[in-house]
């Protein structure tokens, strides 16, 4: 059962962020009344389920932390960092800039920001993939009864208010 | 161990950024539910308006918030691998938890800022719900996960492994009672005092006249009078947990309260310090106060930090941040309460109206600046005050790095961070300057 905690999150996170990437690519050179908004309203709600599927696999596989951290460690942190990149390119697009004119080079570091993100994080998994496969890694089931029935209530829970942002987005 | 500092400094740093976004992520929650509840009660437009200008405030605050809290969640899996491996089937509920709150907090946040207008009244109300629950229960998450690592319990430790078959008694304890009910109120605290600084700046800046002056009036009015009762509620809290904190971590309390030997009638020392070979110099004593303020009497036995062997020190300056932050709860006390008591209508009117003169907004401005700082200075105690463990008398720090080699990365986060800031910073100061003034618009009722 532990492998799913770490795997739902993750296969509703990757979608949802290739759609965030496809929308960044697509509003380059838009201003932003014509075409070139972003899901500003979901932003933050995407990568929550990022960090549920990595705080599942770092607690339910405390015992592989350590081998993987080492193996993962530069892929990880240059995710980390293009992380706040994209957050202050993010801020600086719908936030700062005064002009609705479209900035090409923020638009593209914007979302080549995503891609270095994606690439990143594909490696990550490959490699802790791997290192799983190949150990024999036991997980820690003892709060397991205290964690599913809240992944079972709260995916629904969330899925209502996402569906609308999505839908009020792409119309 | 130069690359153990290393990893210390980063995580210090992470924390230290975080920390700002994410007590203002608890408390504006609750701040802005008040405000739109006020306006909702009084079908006042002006005032819901004030609520979504707040509700838009927190959303460009979200975005640092979970940049900087994914941060902080790839360091700790990356630098701290053996503190997982060894807390792992305790915390791990904890940060499980944190997930789903997490969860709850950002999506409904999302959702709630993008209905204002177009679901209305209480039921808009309702969606900000969710949001507040969530980020209590992240706070709480975190913080019981926290509270382990200062008090550990609830386990046998089997080969040097944490075994346990009650995870919750082992996180909900008595220490993890007081570290989360005084620390979520102090962001409360901390929160409301920003936003009561807000509009004293918008009182100095946009001079609001009529109906918004009377709106922006009428809410400092509620936010100093939740200050001036979160302050009393905060103190007495913190008072009851450094009383628990004198018998569950007695190292940490002498170092904090710089107790040299362990004694009966222990004097109160204001502004003394302790030398590296555990002296404690300068000063000045108030007589048995220490035993009196830790067990109520004089009689009252103190733990002293030489009864400790000098190895299991904590950093001996937190003395020095606790002090600073005693000062700064005192500054943060006086200046709302002065402005609630102006409000006293058998004041003379010549007095009553100083509570919104030019000085007495400049005061309020700092307010939230220095709520956040005592916030800051406060989770330092707790940190610096646990070393030279991790996972408190179990796991050193130095053990619990992974050992991954930090590197460069130490310097760039940093430099990352104040980016971040700056830009966060500059960002909430347009939303209030381009906005200006705010004004009723129609369909929010």
């Amino acid at each position: 059962m532990a492998p799913f905690f770490v795997l739902i999150p993750l296969l509703v996170y990757v979608p949802m962020f290739a759609y965030e990437t496809y929308i960044a690519f697509r509003r380059i050179g838009k201003p932003l009344d014509k075409g070139g908004e972003y899901l500003h309203a979901t932003w933050e709600s995407t990568h929550t389920f990022l960090i549920l599927g990595v705080n599942y696999f770092v607690w339910l596989y405390s015992a592989a932390v350590v081998e993987v951290a080492r193996a993962v460690f530069p892929a990880l942190l240059i995710f980390g960092a293009v992380f706040i990149v994209r957050a202050v390119l993010y801020t600086q697009l719908f936030y700062i800039k005064s002009s609705n004119k479209p900035s090409i080079l923020i638009d593209r570091l914007f979302a080549w920001a995503h891609v270095i993100m994606a690439l990143s994080l594909t490696f990550t998994i490959i490699v802790a993939s791997q290192i799983m496969l190949s150990g024999t890694y036991e997980a820690n089931q003892v709060f397991l009864p205290l964690l599913w029935p809240g992944l079972i209530f709260m995916l629904p829970l969330v899925s209502v208010p996402l569906y609308f942002l999505y839908r009020t987005k792409s119309s | 161990m130069i690359d153990t500092s290393a990893a210390r400094a980063l995580m210090a740093d992470s924390l230290g950024f975080h920390i700002i976004f994410a007590l203002l992520g608890v408390g504006l929650p609750l701040v802005i539910l008040l405000i739109e509840q006020l306006g909702l009660r009084r079908k006042d437009p002006l005032i819901l308006e004030h609520a979504k200008r707040l509700s838009q405030a927190t959303v460009i605050l979200v975005v640092a918030g979970v940049a900087s809290g994914t941060i902080i969640s790839i360091q700790m899996s990356l630098m701290w691998g053996k503190l997982i491996e060894f807390g792992g089937p305790i915390l791990g509920l904890a940060f499980g938890w944190e997930g789903y709150a997490f969860m709850l907090e950002a999506v409904f946040l999302a959702f709630y800022v993008s209905t204002w207008g177009k679901v209305r009244g209480w039921k808009h109300w309702l969606l900000g719900v969710p949001v507040a629950i969530g980020s209590f229960g992240s706070a709480l998450s975190i913080t019981l996960g926290n509270a382990w690592m200062q008090n550990p319990s609830g386990f046998d430790l089997v080969d040097g492994k944490v075994v346990t078959d009650d995870v919750l008694g082992a996180l909900f304890t008595k220490t993890a009672a007081f570290m989360v009910s005084h620390s979520v109120v102090g962001y409360y605290l901390a929160t409301v005092l920003c936003v009561l600084g807000i509009y004293a700046f918008y009182m100095l800046r946009h001079k609001p006249k009529r109906d918004d002056r009377v709106v922006v009036q009428i809410i400092m009015f509620r936010l100093g009078a939740t200050a001036v009762v979160l302050t009393v509620v905060t103190a007495l809290l913190g008072h009851f947990q450094t009383q628990y904190l004198a018998q569950s971590q007695p190292r940490k309390f002498a170092a904090i309260e710089t107790v040299e030997q362990t004694t009966k009638n222990a004097p109160y020392i204001i502004g003394g310090g302790w030398t590296s070979d555990g002296k404690v110099e300068g000063g000045v004593k108030v007589p048995d106060g220490l035993s009196i303020l830790t067990g109520n009497t004089p009689q009252t036995e103190v733990k002293g930090l030489n009864d400790f062997p000098k190895q299991d020190w904590p950093m001996l300056f937190i003395n020095v941040l606790f002090e600073s932050k005693l000062l700064l709860v005192a500054f943060v006390a006086v200046i709302p309460l002065a402005f609630i008591v102006l409000h006293y209508r058998k004041l003379s009117q010549r007095i009553r109206q100083w509570r919104h003169s030019k000085p007495m907004l400049i005061a309020l401005l700092p307010m939230g600046l220095v709520a956040i700082i005592i916030v800051e200075l406060g989770w330092m105690v707790a940190e610096f005050g646990r070393q030279p463990f991790v996972v408190n008398g179990y796991l050193r720090t130095a053990d619990a790095y992974s050992g991954s080699g930090v590197g460069g990365w130490g310097y760039l986060f940093p430099v990352l961070y104040l980016i971040l800031f700056a830009s966060t910073g500059t960002a909430l100061w347009l939303l209030f300057k381009r906005k200006g003034k705010i004004k009723p618009t129609k369909g929010l009722l």
